[in-house]
C-alpha cells in the first residue's frame, strides 16, 4: 500500500497494546531518520505516545494518525494535538459544509450534549443501513436484509453518498484529513483539530478487488 | 532495516538507564512494604494511579506543580495509613495471603471509584514550563523532565537509605524484618512501625504517580500493569534490598530498551525470560538474602 | 434435616454434583448462563485443588485457562483436527505444560513470592500469545472455531443446540469432580493436605514436597485448562484477554467467595459471580466496586467463604 502510493517505509517498530511507555522506541524512530511517523497507538497509548514523542524533541517530524477518538482529542488537549495530522471518517466541524453532517451532529448535541465523534457515526450509520435493509425487504431474516443491501448498494446517513463494493462487502466514503490546531486556536472544548482536506471516497485508492484476488 | 550506529545504540543505552531509573522508582514502595512486612501490597498500582489524579486534583486548585509533588503523595501517604491501621492490620497473624487477597480487593475498588469520581476518559499533566525542554545530548535529544525523574529518584533512594540507616525508627524496621517476635520481646510496639512503613511505602506510589503524569496519560487503568512491572523488578533485585531494586530496574530497563531495538515484539517477553533465569540461578534474587521473608 | 442432607452430600459428593447440575440450567434466568457456572466452576475447582488444598496461592491460572482455550482452539481452527476429543486432548495437554514449565520456575519459591511469581508467567502467556497472531489471532482473538459433532463408537451428538452442549459439559465437569474426588481422598491427597497445614512438618515426615507440589500444580492446571477448552467451544473464539491477569484474579475471587478448600466452594462461587454479575450488570456499570467490596468484606470477616460457612454452621469443621 504504501509503495501504491509512493512512499518509502525506513522503519517499523511494534508495541503491545496498552502500553503507556514508548522512550525505548523514540531514538530508534530518530535513528531511522523518517520523513513523517505514522502511528497506530490507540487511546490512552496516542497521548503517551505523544507525549513522550513531543518531550524527546521530535515535532520536527510531522506524525500522521489512522483515526482520531473525540473524547481522545479532548483528553490529551490542543498541546499534544498541535500540528499532529489524523485521517477520519467523520468529524463535527463538517456540519458547518455538508447539510446531512448538521442534521446529524445537531441531534447527536442536542442528546449528548456533545458533539458526534468518528466511532459513534460508524455506529449510526452501521445501524441506520441496518434499518434501511429492514425496510426495503419488510424483513428481519439476517441474510433477505444482507442481499437487499448487495442489490441496492448505495446509501447515505450522515455525510454524503457511501457504497459497498460487491466484491468484498467494504464501505467506501469520502474520508478527511484533519490536522491539530495551534494551542489558543482551538474552537471551544471540542475543536482542537481542523479539517485540512477532503479524500473523495475512489475504489482505487484502497487495495482493489483485484490485487485481493477478489475480481 | 536500521543500520546500527554507534550513537544510535548509545542513544538506546541511554533511553534504557533512565528507563530503569524510572522501573526503580515505581518498584520501591511495593519494595519496602514486601521487604520489611512481608505484604505484596496489589494495590500498589491503584496507589499509584491516585497519586497521579490527586495532582491532577491539587494542580487544578494550586495551578502549582511543585505544591501538587509534595502534596499529592503526602495525600496517598495518609490514605496509606488508613488502608493499614482499618484493612491490612487486622489480618496480622492471619494467612501470609490474606493481605494480598485483601489488597487485590481494594484495588478493584480503588479503580472503579476512580471511574467513578473522574469519568473513564483519561487526564493530563504538564510538566512545569522550567523542564519542558529537551536536551541536546550530541547522540540525541533527550527530555529534560526525565533528567528531573531520576534527580528525585535518586534523592528518594538516598532518603530512604538513611532514614533506614541511620535513625532509630529506620534500625527498628530493619530489626522487624528480620524477627518480629525479638523485636516485640523489647518491648517496642511493631505496629506503629508498620504502619509507617505502609504509609511510606504508599506515598512512594504516589509520588512515582504524579512523577508519571507528565510522561503518561492519567487514567483509572494506568496502574494495572505497574504492580507486576515493579514485582519483576523486586523479584530481579531481591526483596527489601535498595540496592538490588537500583541494579534490578536498570537492567530491565536496559533489557526493554535493547530488545526493542532489535526485536521490538519480544521487548516484554524478555523482561519476564531475565526473571527466569535469574530465579534460576540465584532464587533469593542478585541483592536478596535467602529465606528471609518467606 | 439439613445436618442429613449436608451428611449425605458429604458421603457421595460426585453423585450430588451430577443431581444439582441437572436440573441447574432450568432454575437459572438462562440456560447461556448455566453453562458459564459449569466451565468458571471447573476453573475454580482447579485453584482451588493449589489454594485450598496444597496452601497455594496461584495468582496466575490465566495462563492454564488461557493454554487450554488456544489449544484445543488452534487444533479446531488452524490444525483441522477432525476429532473434539483430540482437540480437547490438545488444550488440556497445552495446559499440562505450561502448568509443568511454570510449577517448575514458581515452586522454587514460597509464599507470596510463589503467587507474585504465577501472575508474571501468566503474563509472559498473555504477550508471547499477543504476539504470535498468526497462530493465536493475535489481539484481534482466535476466530474460526467449529465445533465438531462428539463422536462415541456408534454414536454421533451434534453441540449446535445450547442444552446438547450443556450436558456435554456436564459429563466432563463431572468426570473432573469425580477425578478430584479420587485425588483428595487418595494418600496424595492426604500429603497435599499436610503440606498446606504445615510445609516443615510434611518435610520432616520425608515427603518429597516439591515433587508433590509439583504434580498438584499440574493436576490443577490441568482442571483449569480443560475448563478453557470448553469455553473456548462455548463461545468459538479465544479472546487474548483470556491469557490476562483479570481473569485469574476472577478465579481467584470466586473460589474465595463460595469457600475454598471446600469440595462445592468453587462452584458456589462462580455460580455467586455469575448471578450477581448478570443482575448488578443492568443497575450499574461499577460492578466491580461491588465485588471488589464484597470479596473484601469476605477475606476479612468471612475467610471461608459461602460454602465454607454454610458448612460450618451445621458440622463445626469443614468436610463436604
Amino acid at each position: 500500500m504504501a509503495q501504491k502510493h509512493g512512499a518509502t517505509i525506513v522503519g517499523t517498530t511494534p508495541y503491545p497494546l496498552g502500553n503507556a511507555e514508548f522512550s525505548a522506541h523514540l531514538p530508534k524512530i530518530q535513528a531511522a531518520k523518517p520523513e513523517a511517523i505514522y502511528s497506530v497507538t490507540p487511546g490512552a497509548d496516542n497521548i503517551a505516545f505523544l507525549k513522550q514523542y513531543a518531550s524527546f524533541g521530535m515535532k520536527k517530524t510531522p506524525v500522521v494518525q489512522p483515526l482520531h477518538w473525540l473524547p481522545q482529542l479532548k483528553e490529551g488537549g490542543p498541546d499534544i494535538y498541535d500540528g499532529i495530522y489524523g485521517g477520519t471518517n467523520f468529524y463535527w466541524e463538517l456540519a458547518d459544509t455538508i447539510p446531512q453532517a448538521k442534521r446529524y451532529n445537531d441531534a447527536h448535541q442536542k442528546r449528548f450534549g456533545m458533539p458526534a465523534g468518528d466511532y459513534g457515526a460508524y455506529a449510526y450509520s452501521g445501524v441506520m443501513e441496518v434499518a434501511r435493509g429492514i425496510e426495503l425487504t419488510k424483513s428481519t431474516e439476517p441474510k433477505v436484509v444482507a442481499d437487499a443491501l448487495r442489490a441496492s448498494r448505495e446509501y447515505d446517513h450522515y455525510k454524503g453518498k457511501q457504497w459497498w463494493r460487491a466484491c468484498d462487502g467494504k464501505s467506501f466514503q469520502d474520508m478527511w484529513i484533519v490536522k491539530g490546531r495551534q494551542p489558543g486556536k482551538t474552537r471551544g472544548d471540542w475543536g482542537i483539530v481542523e479539517v485540512v482536506a477532503r479524500i473523495p471516497a475512489n475504489e482505487e485508492l484502497d487495495r482493489t478487488c483485484a490485487e485481493k484476488g477478489l475480481a | 532495516m536500521f543500520d546500527i550506529s554507534a550513537s544510535a545504540l548509545a542513544a538506546q543505552v541511554f533511553t534504557g538507564l533512565v528507563l530503569g531509573g524510572i522501573f526503580v522508582l515505581l518498584a520501591i514502595g511495593l519494595s519496602l512494604i514486601f521487604g520489611l512486612m512481608t505484604v505484596v501490597n496489589f494495590a500498589h498500582g491503584s496507589l499509584y494511579m491516585l497519586g497521579a489524579y490527586f495532582g491532577v486534583f491539587l494542580l487544578g486548585l494550586t495551578k502549582n506543580f511543585w505544591v501538587s509533588l509534595v502534596a499529592a503523595p503526602l495525600m496517598v501517604f495518609v490514605l496509606g495509613l488508613v488502608i493499614e491501621r482499618v484493612l491490612v492490620r487486622p489480618l496480622y497473624g492471619r494467612s501470609i495471603d490474606d493481605p494480598l487477597l485483601l489488597t487485590f480487593g481494594l484495588s478493584l475498588v480503588v479503580v472503579e471509584a476512580v471511574r467513578i469520581v473522574w469519568g473513564k476518559i483519561g487526564l493530563t499533566i504538564d510538566p512545569p514550563r522550567a523542564l519542558s525542554g529537551a536536551l541536546d545530548l550530541g547522540f540525541m535529544t533527550f527530555p529534560l523532565y526525565r533528567f528531573f525523574v531520576i534527580a528525585v529518584t535518586v534523592l528518594v533512594l538516598v532518603g530512604l537509605w538513611l532514614f533506614l540507616e541511620r535513625t532509630n525508627v529506620g534500625l527498628i524496621i530493619r530489626a522487624g524484618s528480620r524477627d518480629p517476635l525479638m523485636v516485640r520481646a523489647l518491648g517496642l510496639d511493631l505496629g506503629r512501625v508498620w504502619l509507617l512503613v505502609f504509609g511510606i511505602g504508599a506515598g512512594l506510589a504516589g509520588l512515582a504517580g504524579i512523577l508519571a503524569g507528565p510522561m503518561r496519560p492519567v487514567y483509572p487503568e494506568m496502574g494495572i500493569t505497574m504492580v507486576i512491572e515493579s514485582f519483576v523488578v523486586v523479584v530481579v533485585g531481591g526483596m527489601g534490598s535498595l540496592l538490588g531494586a537500583v541494579v534490578a530496574g536498570i537492567i530491565i530497563g536496559e533489557v526493554v530498551s535493547l530488545t526493542t531495538f532489535f526485536a521490538p515484539k519480544l521487548s516484554e517477553i524478555m523482561v519476564f525470560v531475565v526473571m527466569a533465569l535469574v530465579l534460576l540461578v540465584r532464587p533469593s534474587g542478585l541483592f536478596g538474602e535467602a529465606g528471609l521473608l518467606e | 434435616m439439613i445436618r442429613r442432607a449436608g451428611d449425605w452430600i458429604g458421603r457421595h459428593p460426585v453423585l450430588a454434583f451430577f443431581i444439582v447440575f441437572a436440573i441447574f440450567p432450568f432454575v437459572v434466568p438462562y440456560k447461556a448462563l448455566a453453562t458459564q457456572v459449569l466451565i468458571y466452576g471447573l476453573l475454580a475447582l482447579g485453584f482451588n485443588l493449589l489454594y485450598g488444598y496444597t496452601g497455594l496461592l496461584s495468582f496466575g491460572h490465566a495462563a492454564y485457562w488461557g493454554l487450554g482455550a488456544y489449544g484445543t482452539g488452534i487444533a479446531l481452527a488452524k490444525l483441522k483436527v477432525s476429532s473434539l476429543w483430540l482437540a480437547l486432548g490438545a488444550g488440556v495437554g497445552l495446559a499440562l505444560l505450561g502448568g509443568a514449565f511454570v510449577g517448575f520456575f514458581a515452586l522454587r519459591r514460597r509464599g507470596i513470592y510463589f503467587s507474585m511469581l504465577t501472575l508474571a508467567f501468566a503474563q509472559l502467556f498473555y504477550f508471547v500469545a499477543f504476539h504470535l497472531a498468526d497462530w493465536t489471532g493475535g489481539d484481534d482473538g482466535l476466530r474460526g472455531i467449529t465445533v465438531l459433532p462428539v463422536r462415541l463408537p456408534g454414536y454421533t451428538l451434534s453441540l449446535d443446540s445450547p442444552l446438547a452442549f450443556y450436558y456435554f459439559a456436564l459429563v466432563l465437569v463431572g468426570l473432573a469432580v469425580f477425578g478430584l474426588q479420587r485425588i483428595l481422598n487418595s494418600p496424595f491427597g492426604a500429603v497435599l493436605q499436610a503440606i498446606r497445614e504445615n510445609t516443615d512438618r510434611a518435610v520432616a515426615c520425608g515427603y518429597d514436597v516439591t515433587k508433590v507440589k509439583l504434580l498438584s500444580f499440574v493436576f490443577s492446571a490441568m482442571f483449569a485448562g480443560l475448563a478453557g477448552a470448553l469455553d473456548a467451544l462455548r463461545l468459538t473464539v479465544v479472546p487474548v484477554e483470556s491469557l490476562y491477569w483479570t481473569t485469574s484474579g476472577q478465579v481467584v475471587i470466586m473460589t474465595l467467595l463460595g469457600g475454598a478448600g471446600t469440595f462445592f466452594g468453587p462452584f458456589v462461587g462462580a455460580a455467586t459471580w455469575l448471578l450477581l454479575e448478570d443482575r448488578m450488570a443492568i443497575v450499574t456499570e461499577s460492578w466491580p466496586l461491588i465485588i471488589g467490596a464484597i470479596f473484601m468484606i469476605f477475606v476479612l470477616f468471612l475467610p471461608r467463604g459461602i460454602w465454607g460457612t454454610v458448612l460450618g454452621g451445621f458440622h463445626g469443621r469443614q468436610s463436604a
